[in-house]
């Protein structure tokens, strides 16, 4: 264990390269000092707030529970024993600013960021029976890459093509919602704007802003979604399904290329215009009656109802990402403080309202402006936040009252999410989380969980040869052909050299990690009964699935299950280096406090352990070590 | 260490009140978790001579189940697409796809005329599952929620509510309290995992870690009286007394023969069903199986067949088994989902159903409901109902009728506002009485 003072080094490294590496720079977003001014802005409104409203100001958090609170915002996970020796041992006024930019840095944010993207953009490892690497590696380096919000969300909605040719993983975002236009619209409104227009799908909406028509306005411009050329394939696959070959050779060979490579298409890039459902039952239309695009609020624009645009989703998206959209403007602003400060400015977030009726009207404007000012850079943004007094207000210790501005009453006590307990776990086990093994990407062909063709063919260049097929004729000899070639090049067998191919960047092994690595790398999302979905994570098919609540399978995990077995248990666990860095019993229960908590023990709680608990043996420890885990106050965030 | 643990005064006075604590928690919600807020006199009401139903299994369709191609045909009309209907033990067909199903029909009550305005997931199984429209400012609880709290349990020591698989939030208790929730659990042949103290802990070292994170808890306790805390407090208490229950077993499907496992079907649904049956053979009120994909709005007739070919055996395998034990007139089995699909087959998606709130299907069996039966109709082309509507309110107050529990009883939440099993006022379900035998 290293002496504190040269770990003071962690975190004020993280700060000097920011700042040298910032010279000379001019966006905003790199400036610190800028940042920092941001942030006492921010300040200054919520001060006004609080006074306007008359609001007792929350007291500031002491250094423990910043340090904890910090780490779960930031980088989803508690800090390790080094880290919080690190920062709660130095004395030191720029600390805290130290420790904002060390998270803000570590790989830590990525991932944190990384399963906020999968639950929005409700990422799964399949999409109907076929891999959804590309759209799955495209939201991971989105968040690894730092995309910014409004780059992303234009990226994901003017998306074409097949997904499997370089850098077009985006248009995963439309093939997972196949067949679900409409769906697949109310989601992207709602992440988007904080408009639900769900219920306009079918009818008027009597809650509602919006009616039906005004929806199948907007759906105009990304209607008539279609796959790229799937003729011959129809015309093979019904030959497979009629002479009830469908498990033949050839018949699976042709089923995985409709699966892999078809499904994975979108042609086209939306027609602009779009017939009335049959069921359309209001006096402003009739069913089969041919409507043009019409945007709902922001800037006005419209697409023609008697021709086909053909870039439907790419005008759809410039008035969506844009500067003069309100709605996606103000979205995001208050998706990003609930994120960092626990609660909304307004909730829910995706039920927008004006910033003049909001609790904190100047606020939101300025953070508006903020945003657009950083580029739509979220890291920046967070950072700005994280850096305010605001978000070192304590805890209200009290249930919130109806009717209270909870935005501003102190924070609200949350139980940390399932990634969040899960990733601290992890970082009980192993302490040097930055270490371990990430997902991989690669455009191997995988056929039966095989790779083939490695070094001579990828799925981009197979999928670009085969939606270039004319015929039924040259698709027969194409699937043969390849057939006869998947066999001769190791289809169904490892070939010798994979380790080396491994090595390149795009062979190798791809798909996520097994065992124990942080939630952003293993599979999205985790398997049914896993630990994971025991604490409530989304199971991404439906928007803001995921839950904190308590239920009796997260106790006895806790008492019984993997707590026990990966943590308690296991001598080797990072929490047990507490032993070795404490000369005393006394320093040896504050490191494992540390390790667990993030926290020293109170001068009761020594008292008590010295007395009743602690007899220096290894068991005495490990029971402390299970008991702290199973407090409460390990699954909370204060 | 065990010496000097027994000297250790405060601890072990700690130990002393939890174990008391626990002996007095069981008495003093006894009221709440134990006894049945319903009257024997309103579930006499309720339910006239009938006995009232003891049970539920909740079998969730997730996705939107296809109507026209289950439960609902409509031969000859161009909306029934390549399905084919079959003769039942009832008077009525079903669907080609359900052939298992078709033996127990004689058994099932099915409902044609189901409707609700609910066209997204989200909202109609929140709906199906609560009574209400999702709302910013409340969850409200789910239905098997409802029946722990208003029927009580009737297992002291399991879990009133268990769900297999599904959405997490479709076992939510709410504003009632963690202690209402369901269990999730994963896989059905992992049983409840963790209910058993680890290799690695001795029984004493278990109950000191206990008392030890107890003592702990008592600042924080202290600090944030809220009730996210207070949800984990008690389910610290309802673990350990699980830990012990005589009925653990009740979870662990390996006990059952091979060919009783293999008769419900090898797939996570028929073995969830498998469970159902032996959690409510051993006082779990409350049982939901959930089975996803139905969302078909792509290659509709592929994906329906495969769907239909899980439910066919783990439902047709589940009536019977549960008939043979002399527990079907006490559990009532429901097959629901939050909408149909659309008549329209859209060819673009490869012959594809959309969403149809309109007008869709439920099927109720067992816990009093007349067998053999059809409950309402739906138009020409099963677009919506033609008669005898039933909307998911009215759906959960039939569930409390069959249990004999009063579904207009209002519970408040801690911020004061009321709350029904059938819904709000306004729209109060209406249980169809009927069908009961």
């Amino acid at each position: 264990m290293k002496n504190p003072n040269v770990l003071v080094t962690l975190f004020f490294t993280a700060v000097t390269t920011v700042w040298v590496g910032a010279q000379g720079r001019t966006a905003l977003k790199d400036d610190p000092e800028y940042i920092k001014s941001a942030a006492l802005r921010i300040d200054k409104h919520v001060a006004a707030l609080y006074r306007s409203k008359e609001l007792p100001v929350p007291d500031v958090v002491d250094d423990p529970t910043f340090l904890r609170r910090s780490f779960l915002v930031a980088a989803g996970r508690i800090p390790n024993l080094e880290e919080a020796r690190a920062f709660l041992e130095i004395d030191d006024e720029s600390k805290r600013e130290a420790l904002i930019s060390y998270l803000m840095k570590s790989d830590g944010y990525r991932s944190h960021m990384t399963n906020w993207l999968f639950d929005n953009m409700r990422v799964q490892e399949e999409m109907n029976r076929g891999s959804a690497s590309p759209y799955v590696q495209f939201i991971y380096e989105a968040a690894q890459n730092n995309m910014p919000w409004d780059e992303l969300a234009r990226s994901l909605v003017a998306s074409k093509g097949s997904m499997w040719e370089k850098g077009e993983g985006a248009v995963g975002y439309f093939i997972r919602d196949k067949g679900m236009e409409l769906d697949n619209l109310s989601n992207t409104m709602r992440i988007f704007t904080g408009t639900r227009m769900e219920c306009a799908q079918c009818h008027d909406d009597p809650f509602g802003e919006y009616e039906r028509m005004d929806f199948y306005h907007l759906a105009a411009f990304v209607s008539n979604q279609h796959e790229i050329n799937r003729g011959p394939w129809n015309k093979v696959w019904r030959e497979v399904r009629d002479a009830k070959k469908e498990r033949d050779d050839f018949g699976e060979l042709v089923r995985w290329l409709g699966d892999n490579i078809h499904y994975a298409t979108l042609g086209g890039g939306g027609r602009g215009r779009i017939e009335l459902p049959g069921d359309y039952q209001y006096r402003d239309g009739d069913p089969g009656e041919m409507i043009g695009g019409k945007t709902p609020f922001g800037k006005r624009i419209r697409s023609s109802d008697r021709k086909d645009s053909g870039s439907g989703r790419m005008e759809f998206a410039e008035w969506l990402a844009s500067e003069e959209n309100p709605r996606f403007n103000a979205t995001i602003v208050n998706r990003m403080w609930e994120r960092v400060m626990g609660r909304a400015i307004w909730e829910p977030v995706d039920e927008y309202v004006e910033p003049k009726d909001t609790i904190a009207p100047n606020l939101v404007v300025d953070l508006v402006r903020l945003m657009q000012d950083l580029d739509y850079d979220l890291r920046a943004f967070q950072n700005v936040l994280l850096l305010t007094k605001t978000f070192q207000f304590e805890a209200n210790s009290q249930a919130f009252d109806a009717g209270m501005p909870q935005a501003f009453n102190g924070r609200q006590l949350e139980r940390m999410t399932a990634e969040q307990v899960w990733d601290s776990m992890v970082t009980l086990v192993r302490g040097d989380v930055e270490s371990l093994p990430k997902r991989k990407f690669s455009d191997t062909i995988y056929y039966k969980n095989r790779p083939v063709l490695q070094g001579e063919m990828t799925m981009d260049q197979l999928s670009k040869e085969v939606l270039a097929i004319k015929s039924p004729a040259e698709y027969r000899e194409y699937v043969e052909n390849l057939l006869y070639r998947f066999k001769q090049g190791g289809g169904g067998k490892k070939k010798s050299n994979d380790s080396m191919m491994g090595m390149m960047s795009s062979g190798g092994p791809r798909g996520p990690v097994k065992g124990i690595a942080r939630a952003s790398e293993l599979p999205s999302p985790a398997p049914d009964g896993h630990f994971l979905r025991q604490f409530g994570q989304s199971d991404r098919l439906l928007l803001d699935s995921a839950t904190n609540e308590a239920n009796m399978a997260q106790v006895l995990s806790v008492m019984n299950g993997h707590v026990e077995k990966m943590v308690v248990s296991n001598d080797k666990a990072a929490i047990y280096q507490a032993l070795e860095a404490g000369s005393s019993d006394r320093d040896k229960v504050r490191y494992l406090y540390y390790a667990i908590l993030g926290r020293p023990p109170g001068d009761e709680e020594m008292k008590m352990l010295m007395r009743d608990v602690i007899d220096g043996s290894r068991d005495s420890y490990r029971n402390l070590a299970s008991a702290l885990l199973a407090t409460h106050e390990f699954l909370f965030i204060q | 260490m065990n010496s000097e643990w027994n000297k250790s005064d405060e601890l072990g006075r700690r130990q002393f009140l939890i174990n008391a604590a626990r002996s007095y928690l069981g008495v003093s919600v006894a009221p709440m978790l134990g006894a049945s807020l319903a009257s024997p006199a309103m579930a006499q009401a309720a339910t006239g001579r009938r006995k009232p139903a003891e049970h539920v299994i909740f079998l969730n369709m997730a996705g939107g189940m296809s109507h026209l191609d289950t439960f609902d045909l409509k031969p000859g009309r161009d909306v029934q697409g390549p399905v084919e209907g079959i003769a039942t033990s009832a008077d009525y067909q079903i669907s080609q796809y359900l052939p298992k199903t078709a033996e127990v029909a004689n058994e099932m009550c099915v409902i044609n005329s189901m409707t609700s305005t609910q066209g997204a997931h989200e909202q109609g199984q929140y709906t199906l599952h609560s009574s209400y429209n999702p709302r910013g400012t409340i969850v409200h609880p789910s239905v098997g929620a409802w029946v722990v709290r208003l029927k009580g349990r009737k297992n002291e020591t399991l879990p009133g509510f268990v769900s297999v698989g599904g959405n997490p939030k479709n076992a939510t208790s709410g504003f009632m309290g963690a202690q209402y929730a369901g269990v999730p659990l994963g896989r059905p042949e992992d049983g409840l995992k963790d209910s058993q103290r680890a290799h690695t802990v001795s029984e004493d070292d278990f109950d000191k870690r206990l008392a030890i994170a107890d003592a702990l808890n008592k600042q924080f306790h202290e600090k944030y009286n809220v009730p996210q805390v207070k949800a984990y407090e008690s389910l610290y208490d309802e673990a350990v007394k699980l830990m012990k229950s005589a009925d653990l077993k009740a979870f662990d499907i390996n006990e059952e023969a091979g060919s009783t496992r293999s008769s419900y079907g090898q797939n996570r649904f028929g073995q969830g069903c498998l469970l159902a049956r032996r959690l409510v053979e051993t006082g779990v009120r409350f049982v939901e199986v959930t089975l996803g994909g139905w969302d078909t709005h792509y290659d509709n007739f592929t994906a329906v067949e495969a769907r239909c070919a899980v439910l066919d055996q783990g439902y047709a395998a589940l009536l019977k088994d549960l008939k043979a034990r002399g527990m079907l007139e006490n559990t009532l089995v429901v097959i629901a989902t939050e909408f149909g699909r659309s008549p329209n087959i859209v060819s673009e998606h490869n012959n594809g159903r959309d969403h149809h709130p309109a007008c869709f299907s439920c099927v109720l069996a067992g816990g009093g409901v007349a067998g053999g039966i059809k409950y309402g109709k739906s138009d020409k082309n099963g677009n919506r109902p033609d008669e005898d509507p039933v909307r998911m309110q009215d759906l959960n107050a039939t569930i409390a009728h069959a249990m004999g529990i009063d579904h207009s009883q209002v519970l408040y939440s801690p911020s004061g506002r009321p709350f029904r099993m059938g819904g709000a006022e306004e729209e109060l379900g209406k249980p169809v009485t009927s069908i009961f035998g």
